[in-house]
C-alpha cells in the first residue's frame, strides 16, 4: 500500500472514530448491560420474585371471561396471551379492538400464575430494565424529534460506522500479528493505551465485527429493507405485504369453541420439546382463526421457533412449524440471537458482557490516543488548552456513563411517585448524573485523577446495590441464591464483584500520572500560563 | 408532460446552480457564499410555503433547492459528501436494483441483499478513501445511484 493511500485509510480510521467514538462507546456499553435485561427486571420487581410451578393454576374460563367483559362485541384487531416464565411469572393478556366510537383501544391483564386471580394495579413499570434496554436499542428518542424508529435507525448507523472502522483500522495495522501479542506495560501511558486498543481490538476482532453487522442489520438494515422492497415494488405495498406475510385470512362468520389456552400450555414443541411462551390470536372465535404458537429458540441460531395451527377445537390440520427454509432466511433468523446472545446460557452473557466491555474500552481508548497525540505529538493545529479541554469532555462522558447507569439502580429503589411517572424520572436522574461527571471533569481538570476518582465511585455504587436491595426489599441475596428465582440475587452478587474489581483497580493505581509526556504537559500548561501573565502586564 | 417539464427544469437548475454558487464561495469575497446558501434556502423554503409536494411551483422550488444544495456540497466536498451521503444512496438504489434483477423467489433474494446492504455501504464508504481521486468516486457513486434507480423503478420484481 503506498504512503498517501496509507495515511488516507488511517484518517479514515481516525476519523470515524473521533467523530462517532463516544456514540460507539455509549452503544456498546449499554449493550452489555442489557444484555441483562431480564435479570435486572426481575431485580427491580421484588412481586416478580417467584418461581413458577410446572402445573400453574387453569387460566382459560377466566380469561374468555375477561375478554368477553372488556371487548364485548367490538371488533378484535390483535391478540394474545403470554403464559407464566422465570423472567415474567404471571399470565398476561393483550387484545387491541375497535370500540363503538371507532377509536383503537389497548387492554393488558395479569393473572398470578398459582391462582388465576387477577394481579392488583397498578403494575409495577419497568422503569430501569426498559430504560436501559431501550437506551441502547433507539436511545429512548423522544416523539418530538421523530421518535423510536429515528433512533434504532440511529444506532444501526453506529454499526455501519463500527464496521467502517473495523476495516479501516485492519488495513491500518499493517503488523498485525506482531500487534497482537505486544503489551508494553512499563513505559508511558500513551503507549500502554496504544497497545491496549490494538490487543484488545485484535483478540476481539470477530465478536466486534459480529456485533457491529448483527447491530446495523436490526437497527437501520431492517428499515432500509423495508424501503428497497418499497422501491422494488413501485411502492405497491399491499403487494409487498401480501408476499411476505401471505393473504389475510377473512373471517367465515361462524363461531366455532377455541383450543383451550391450558391445552395450549401443556403443547410441546415437535421438536424441541419446549413448552411455549406465547400465542398471538387472529380471528379468536371464528371457524377459521388462526393461531401462532412461539417457543424459546434454546440453544438454536433462532430467536423464537413459531408453529402456527387452527385455533378451532375440532379442526385436525396438523400444526405446521413457520420456517424460512431457504439459506437467506435462515441466515437473518440467526442474526438476533447472535447479536443478543440467546443461544448459549447465561455464561455467555458473560462472555459476551466482558467482550460488549472490550469493545467500549477499545474505542474509549481510540479517542483518548487521538487527543493525546495531538496534545503532545505534533498532529495538532490547536493550542493545548483546546485539547485539554476536549480532553475534559471525552472523560465526562465516558467515566460519566458508569455512574449515571448504576445511579439508576438506586432510583429504581427510591423512588416514590406514580408509577407512570417512573420512566421519566429514571430518565431525568441518568442524564442528570451523566451531566455531573462531565462538570465534575471540567472542574478536576485532570483527566487522569478524574479516571481514578470516577472509577472508584462506580465501583462503589456497584458494590452497595445488594445493600439497597435487601434494606428496601428485606430480601438478602444470601437468603435466596438457590432460590428457583434467584436471578436477582445474581444481579447483587454480580455488581458485588464488579464494584470491588473497579475500587481495588482504583486503589491500585497510582494517585497521578507518572510519565513524561505529564510532566511535559505541566511544563508547557505553566509557561502557556506564565506567558498569558507576562502578556497581561502593563509594559513599564 | 408539463410536470415532469417542470422537475426536469428544476432539477438541471439546481445543479447549474450549485456548481455556480461554489464557484462564488471559492473564487469571490465570503459575502457572496452567504448569498448563495440564502438562495438555496429561499428555494427549500419557498418550496415548502408554495405548498410543496402538491403543487407543481411548490415542487419546482424546493427540488431547484434541495439539488443546488446537495451539487453545491458535492462540488466543495466530494469525498466528504460521498462517506456521508452518495454512498448510502448507491447502496440503497443499488440494492433495490439487485433485488429486482436477481431471479428466484423475491422474499429469499430480498433477505439477501438485505443481509448484504450493509457491506455494500460500507464498501462504498471505503472506496471514497481508498481512491485518491475525490472525484472519481463521487461520479461513480452517483451513477451507481442513477442507473440503479432508472432499474429498480422500471423493472418489475420477480415473484
Amino acid at each position: 500500500m503506498d504512503r498517501a493511500r496509507h495515511i488516507r485509510n488511517y484518517d479514515l480510521h481516525s476519523w470515524a472514530g473521533i467523530t462517532l467514538g463516544l456514540i460507539v462507546y455509549l452503544v456498546c456499553f449499554s449493550g452489555s448491560f442489557a444484555m441483562f435485561h431480564y435479570e435486572i427486571k426481575t431485580w427491580e420487581d421484588p412481586a416478580a420474585r417467584i418461581a413458577v410451578s410446572d402445573n400453574p393454576a387453569d387460566i382459560n374460563e377466566v380469561y374468555l371471561d375477561w375478554l368477553n367483559e372488556t371487548v364485548g362485541s367490538s371488533e378484535i384487531e390483535n391478540l394474545s396471551f403470554s403464559f407464566p416464565t422465570a423472567h415474567a411469572p404471571y399470565y398476561s393478556a393483550f387484545v387491541r379492538y375497535h370500540d363503538e366510537n371507532d377509536a383503537h383501544v389497548n387492554e393488558r391483564q395479569r393473572w398470578d400464575p398459582n391462582t388465576a386471580a387477577p394481579l392488583a394495579t397498578p403494575w409495577r413499570e419497568g422503569g430501569l430494565s426498559e430504560w436501559i434496554r431501550d437506551f441502547h436499542r433507539d436511545f429512548m428518542w423522544p416523539n418530538i424529534l421523530g421518535g423510536r424508529t429515528i433512533g434504532r435507525s440511529l444506532v444501526g448507523i453506529v454499526g455501519i460506522v463500527l464496521m467502517l472502522a473495523i476495516l479501516s483500522g485492519v488495513i491500518a495495522h499493517t503488523k498485525i500479528r506482531e500487534e497482537a501479542y505486544s503489551m508494553r506495560l512499563k513505559r508511558s501511558q500513551r503507549l500502554k493505551w496504544q497497545d491496549s486498543h490494538k490487543v484488545v481490538g485484535i483478540w476481539g476482532l470477530p465478536f466486534f465485527s459480529m456485533i457491529a453487522f448483527t447491530g446495523a442489520y436490526l437497527g437501520v438494515i431492517v428499515i432500509i429493507a423495508q424501503l428497497v422492497s418499497a422501491i422494488a415494488f413501485k411502492g405497491d405495498i399491499e403487494r409487498l405485504v401480501e408476499l411476505v406475510l401471505g393473504a389475510p385470512v377473512e373471517a367465515s362468520g361462524q363461531q366455532v369453541q377455541m383450543i383451550s389456552l391450558d391445552e395450549l400450555r401443556t403443547m410441546q414443541h415437535p421438536e424441541s420439546g419446549k413448552h411455549p411462551i406465547s400465542v398471538n390470536m387472529r380471528n379468536y372465535g371464528d371457524a377459521v382463526a388462526e393461531f401462532d404458537v412461539l417457543y424459546h429458540g434454546g440453544n438454536t441460531l433462532r430467536h423464537f421457533e413459531t408453529v402456527r395451527m387452527s385455533g378451532a377445537l375440532d379442526n385436525s390440520t396438523p400444526p405446521t412449524p413457520v420456517r424460512q427454509e431457504f439459506a437467506t432466511g435462515r441466515i437473518a433468523d440467526a442474526v438476533a440471537p447472535l447479536h443478543y446472545g440467546t443461544y448459549g446460557g447465561i455464561w455467555l452473557k458473560f462472555l459476551y458482557f466482558f467482550l460488549g466491555m472490550g469493545m467500549a474500552v477499545v474505542t474509549a481508548l481510540g479517542s483518548m490516543m487521538w487527543i493525546e497525540r495531538r496534545k503532545h505529538g505534533n498532529e495538532g493545529t490547536k493550542s493545548l488548552t483546546f485539547y485539554n479541554r476536549l480532553g475534559y469532555f471525552n472523560t465526562g462522558i465516558v467515566m460519566g456513563l458508569p455512574v449515571a447507569t448504576l445511579s439508576i439502580f438506586y432510583l429504581d429503589k427510591l423512588y416514590a411517585g406514580a408509577e407512570t411517572g417512573r420512566i421519566l424520572a429514571t430518565g431525568w436522574t441518568f442524564f442528570a448524573v451523566w451531566a455531573l461527571g462531565l462538570v465534575y471533569a471540567w472542574v478536576r481538570r485532570d483527566d487522569y485523577r478524574t479516571t481514578r476518582e470516577l472509577l472508584i465511585l462506580t465501583g462503589s455504587l456497584a458494590a452497595g446495590i445488594w445493600i439497597l436491595n435487601g434494606t428496601v426489599t428485606g430480601q438478602w441475596f444470601f437468603q435466596y441464591l438457590g432460590a428457583g428465582h434467584s436471578s436477582a440475587a445474581w444481579v447483587d452478587v454480580m455488581m458485588l464483584i464488579g464494584g470491588l474489581v473497579s475500587i481495588a483497580a482504583g486503589l491500585l493505581s497510582p494517585a497521578e500520572r507518572l510519565d513524561k509526556q505529564a510532566r511535559r504537559a505541566k511544563a508547557k500548561a505553566l509557561a502557556e500560563a506564565t506567558e498569558m501573565e507576562q502578556a497581561s502586564l502593563p509594559a513599564e | 408532460m408539463m410536470g415532469l417539464l417542470s422537475i426536469a427544469l428544476a432539477f438541471l437548475g439546481g445543479i447549474a446552480s450549485g456548481v455556480l454558487l461554489v464557484r462564488l464561495m471559492t473564487d469571490r469575497p465570503r459575502w457572496m457564499g452567504v448569498v448563495a446558501l440564502v438562495i438555496m434556502l429561499v428555494g427549500i423554503i419557498g418550496g415548502v410555503v408554495f405548498g410543496f409536494p402538491a403543487s407543481p411551483a411548490g415542487r419546482g422550488l424546493f427540488i431547484f433547492g434541495v439539488v443546488s444544495a446537495l451539487t453545491a456540497w458535492t462540488v466543495a466536498a466530494p469525498r466528504l459528501t460521498s462517506v456521508i451521503l452518495w454512498s448510502m444512496v448507491a447502496a440503497l438504489l443499488g440494492s433495490s436494483a439487485l433485488a429486482v434483477i436477481i431471479p428466484g423467489n423475491f422474499l429469499a433474494v430480498g433477505i439477501g441483499v438485505a443481509l448484504a446492504v450493509s457491506f455494500i455501504w460500507v464498501g462504498f464508504q471505503f472506496w471514497c478513501y481508498w481512491d485518491k481521486h475525490g472525484w472519481r468516486v463521487a461520479s461513480g457513486l452517483i451513477a451507481i445511484s442513477v442507473i440503479s434507480g432508472i432499474i429498480a423503478f422500471t423493472v418489475p420484481p420477480s415473484v
